[in-house]
């Protein structure tokens, strides 16, 4: 049985899907990305954002898996 | 000239009325004044050089923030080796001049033209408002007039009636002496040109627009010409009902982020009148219709001073001792932590509050709750600032002073509203225009700046909601690719590296005016001439507002503004720079507070390990290393259950935060919600325990304003509560365990001035001897930073940063084809906590719906009809007003009313880096409605 993503889990993957494409300069984006996250997020947010990446891989863009394995 | 006497120019005091406003100039010419030799900037009048000397010469129509006028004839001087007796006001000081304020002949004379004014008004003094309080009055005993040779018989004014209609003041025009010093404040000081003489002759009189009563007039009853009067002609309705005030404290006022200065004029513990500071840095006398008369919600009768506690939101509030409450909330919030662990609680600060407030609740949930989870109201307006400031210059806060300005070329304003939402500060930025600076207004609405009286935009990009980095983006192509970068500027000044990437970015087509012109709705030539104003003008400046920040890319925006000031050089001096003008007064103060999740005070990270050690060290407590939640990031916790208590401090986000359903359902999800405030406001219908706040008439601390100007706000009266809100602060901390023993709001600002590089200088030994400073204030700034940036960034060089345009989730379509975007308005603050307690509801009783005609018309919608508005969040009513403010296909209103809802229909999109909500996009459809909202 599947259940529907929280609020909370639907906003992580806005949140980093948006940093990936908003990061400014497009050079180096998964560094970027991974640096932003542990700027500014939390470790449980990170956690989450790594247990969605490995649940539901397909949404979450590929700039911000490469920043997750990043920072594995 | 034996015996002369040099007047040393340093023994002036500036709060003395002058008579005339200085000169400046580096040419110093000497003259003498009744013997007493003193030198003057050349320009200064001889009626400016006599007070300076403390020769005073009788005046009516002369004020030194007004230029001289010259038409009151009492202050004649004679000087050596002219005819004539000529008006010292209007007369300039020159090389050598004798002059002579008290003669036989000059006594005669003044004698004279007072007989005209007192004959022609009623000799009511023992009962006038204004008696002991009134220059006519004092005039008349500074020439000596004993008797009025003319009788009362004569054609005269006794008879003309009172115009009450203005809530704050009452215009009798029976004790008017035409000295125009009204009309001449609304013009010179407030640039709105409401005032005039109408008639001619012995049948002048003072007129509000076309003779209209002042409350249907033009008139932003600003009270500059309540100020200016000389007589009880227009007097505050406080004064005549309370009598002339017996005391006074300086402070700053509660309102925008200009931070005005007021003398605060009171009769034992009640406040007569707010009067704007003459000294004040940041307002240098003027004021607005918010902090000179909206203050009654400190009195009003919704205010609850009384602790209140229960157990559940659906029971009443139980009143109670504040050591019952604190207790109350102690053991809540503990119990939270036992069960649920430190991460399911937090706290918000707020930029309503004082600077020491907001720090102590920091360090509270840092240091006694034990997590990083604090964030501020910030976050929903300026989060972006921060951010992008920082990447590119190296720190969080705007570059200039406010008075800079006046030395602006050219001033482009980006998303703001200055004479509404910042209004103080829109005067002295329409002075400039009038003088001759062009403008550039980039905004979807025509603000009030684009065409009013005497100033019109030469450039106005109306632009459509959301893409403002786009036509930013178009500005610096047309920089880059016409040769208009500032070369030598950068070379000194900014990284080359990042310099060379971003020109190369910036000149792609994709970013050119044309390519950009189908997005932004901007035409290619309209964007094309607005770039050559602002690169060529000289000295250029950029100002902006919350609709630079409130968007998807608020953060990029704020970063492609830093780029387009370090390209063409505009950094650094007088009269450019990048400006943020916030929203709330403390808003920069919440900010270098330590109110993020991730910042200590002072804007350092806290992971740096040396930064934390100090803290620690300081605070005798271990620190977390890793940032804390957002207060979206709270919300949603708390939906999910893994957040479950939360102190908020001044701040209703049931009402100002976006999606108004989400935010609803996280409080009532939450285990404790404790609120500080003045009222029950909407977020207190979830809380568990209600402590209640101060007002700023009772608050003994410091604010910071949009310039980063350090004020004090200095106790006006005794607290009604009993306790000041740090001291409710650090009880609760106590109670759970970490007590922070202060013994004064000096003795919080000492600890942050220890602990913050750039607030080393600061104390308030220090505000009470300068007035104001702004930080960075230390041992290489003892007095403070005007400017910023002059010899280097803060971060050494300047960091230029590429700027993709990314166009917001949040686009019109079919089912909601408007854009939505929301604002503020001059009367209102905010959601209205303040203002809608107040008589400012006399000119907004009620939110609308701003629309164009041709939207209107293909909805059947006619003005004054109420529709519902409906958005992917939600749906509320409003009524419409038709404008052609707006373009077609955009809609706009304010969110000062909670029946309004206006957050109902927001969605909770935000900043990519923030999270700051974008408030300034909702893609929404209107249609007719029958009724009024419930």
């Amino acid at each position: 049985m599947t259940t529907a993503p929280s609020a909370e889990h639907q906003r992580l993957v806005k949140m980093a899907n948006q940093i990936a494409s908003n990061i400014p300069t497009r050079t180096e984006v998964a560094a970027q990305v991974g640096h932003h996250l542990r700027q500014f997020w939390t470790p449980g947010m990170r956690a989450a954002l790594a247990q969605i990446a490995d649940d539901t891989p397909e949404q979450l863009s590929p700039e911000v898996h490469a920043a997750l394995e990043g920072m594995a | 000239m034996n015996m002369v006497q040099q007047f040393d120019p340093a023994q002036v005091d500036m709060s003395r009325d002058l008579g005339t406003p200085g000169a400046h100039s580096d040419v110093m010419v000497n003259v003498f004044i009744d013997g007493m030799a003193v030198s003057v900037p050349e320009g200064t009048s001889v009626m400016r050089a006599a007070a300076m000397v403390g020769a005073d010469i009788p005046k009516l129509c002369a004020t030194d923030n007004l230029n001289a006028f010259g038409s009151c004839r009492l202050c004649l001087v004679e000087i050596e080796g002219r005819p004539g007796t000529p008006a010292s006001c209007t007369t300039p000081c020159q090389e050598g001049m004798a002059v002579h304020t008290q003669t036989p002949r000059l006594d005669k004379l003044r004698k004279g033209v007072m007989e005209l004014y007192i004959s022609d008004h009623p000799l009511d003094c023992l009962t006038c408002p204004a008696n002991g309080d009134c220059e006519l009055q004092d005039m008349a005993g500074a020439v000596g007039l004993r008797t009025v040779r003319y009788g009362s018989e004569g054609e005269n004014h006794l008879h003309k009636g009172k115009d009450e209609s203005n809530p704050y003041f009452t215009f009798d025009a029976s004790k008017c002496i035409v000295c125009s010093r009204c009309v001449r404040a609304c013009s010179e000081v407030q640039g709105t040109f409401a005032l005039t003489i109408a008639g001619r002759g012995f049948g002048s009189e003072v007129s509000p627009s076309e003779q209209q009563p002042f409350l249907d007039s033009e008139c932003v009853s600003c009270g500059a010409c309540v100020q200016a009067c000389p007589t009880a002609t227009l007097q505050e309705k406080s004064v005549i009902e309370l009598g002339v005030p017996s005391r006074k404290v300086k402070t700053t006022c509660a309102y925008c982020g200009v931070g005005c200065s007021f003398v605060a004029e009171l009769r034992g513990d009640e406040v007569v009148r707010m009067v704007p500071d003459k000294q004040g840095g940041a307002n240098a006398g003027h004021s607005c219709v918010k902090g000179r008369f909206a203050w009654g919600y400190a009195q009003h009768q919704d205010r609850v001073t009384t602790p209140m506690v229960r157990d559940s939101i659906e029971d009443e509030w139980r009143p109670v001792a504040w050591d019952e409450a604190i207790a109350f909330a102690a053991e809540r919030l503990n119990q939270i932590k036992a069960t649920h662990g430190v991460d399911a609680i937090g706290g918000i600060t707020s930029s309503r509050c004082t600077n020491e407030e907001v720090y102590v609740v920091q360090k509270m949930v840092r240091a006694a709750f034990g997590t990083n989870n604090v964030d501020t109201c910030a976050r929903v307006c300026h989060s972006p600032t921060g951010y992008g400031l920082k990447q590119t210059f190296g720190t969080s806060a705007g570059t200039q002073d406010f008075a800079s300005v006046e030395h602006a070329d050219a001033i482009m304003v980006i998303g703001a509203n200055p004479t509404d939402a910042h209004p103080v500060f829109g005067s002295r930025m329409k002075r400039r225009l009038r003088a001759g600076a062009d403008l550039i207004v980039v905004d979807p609405r025509a603000i009030d700046l684009v065409r009013s009286p005497h100033i019109e935009a030469e450039h106005h990009l109306q632009l459509l909601p959301g893409t403002n980095v786009a036509v930013l983006n178009a500005i610096s192509h047309v920089i880059a690719t016409e040769g208009l970068i500032d070369e030598a500027f950068v070379a000194e000044r900014c990284d080359m590296a990042s310099f060379r990437a971003w020109e190369s970015f910036i000149r792609l087509p994709e970013n050119s005016p044309e390519t950009l012109a189908e997005v932004t709705g901007v035409p290619a030539e309209a964007v094309r001439a607005a770039a050559r104003a602002y690169a060529t003008a000289g000295n250029a400046a950029i100002y902006y507002g919350l609709g630079v920040t409130e968007h998807s890319q608020g953060s990029t925006m704020v970063m492609a503004m830093a780029n387009l000031a370090m390209a063409t050089g505009n950094i650094g001096r007088l009269g450019v720079g990048v400006n943020p003008l916030r929203g709330q007064n403390n808003v920069q103060g919440s900010c270098d507070m330590g109110s993020f999740p991730h910042e200590f005070v002072g804007y350092r990270h806290v992971s740096d390990d040396t930064v934390r050690e100090q803290f620690s060290t300081v605070w005798g407590v271990s620190l977390r290393e890793e940032p804390g939640k957002r207060i979206p990031n709270m919300l949603d916790a708390a939906i999910s259950g893994t957040f479950r208590g939360i102190y908020i401090q001044g701040e209703d986000i049931a009402q100002s935060d976006p999606n108004t359903q989400h935010v609803t359902a996280a409080l009532k999800a939450m285990d404790c919600v404790i609120v500080q405030d003045l009222f029950l406001n909407e977020t207190a219908q979830f809380a568990h325990v209600f402590l209640p706040g101060t007002s700023f008439l009772e608050k003994d601390g410091t604010f910071t304003n949009a310039e980063r100007r350090i004020n004090r706000v200095r106790p006006v009266m005794s607290s009604r509560t009993g306790l000041s809100e740090w001291e409710a602060t650090c009880a609760l901390s106590e109670a759970m365990g970490y007590p922070m023993p202060y013994q004064s709001a000096s003795e919080i600002m000492d600890e942050i001035a220890a602990l913050t590089p750039t607030f080393a200088g600061v104390s308030f030994e220090l505000l009470d001897t300068l007035g104001s400073v702004q930080w960075p204030c230390n041992e290489q700034a003892p007095t403070g930073t005007p400017i910023m940036h002059k010899e280097r960034f803060v971060r050494g060089e300047g960091q230029f940063i590429t700027t993709p345009y990314v166009p917001t989730d949040e686009r019109s379509t079919r089912k909601f084809p408007l854009l939505l975007t929301t604002g503020r308005i001059l009367s209102q603050y905010n959601v209205g906590a303040q203002t809608r307690r107040t008589d400012n509801v006399v000119w907004h009783a009620e939110d609308v719906l701003d629309i164009h005609e041709a939207d209107a018309e293909a909805r059947g919608v006619k003005d004054g009809d109420w529709v519902e508005i409906a958005s992917r969040a939600g749906a509320t009513r409003m009524r419409v007003r038709i404008s052609d403010d707006i373009p077609a296909g955009v809609v706009y209103t304010t969110f000062h009313h909670p029946v309004s809802g206006t957050n109902v229909i927001t969605t909770d999109n935000s900043d990519w880096a923030t999270n700051c909500p974008e408030y300034k996009v909702t893609a929404v459809e209107i249609r007719p409605a029958a009724e009024q909202p419930a």
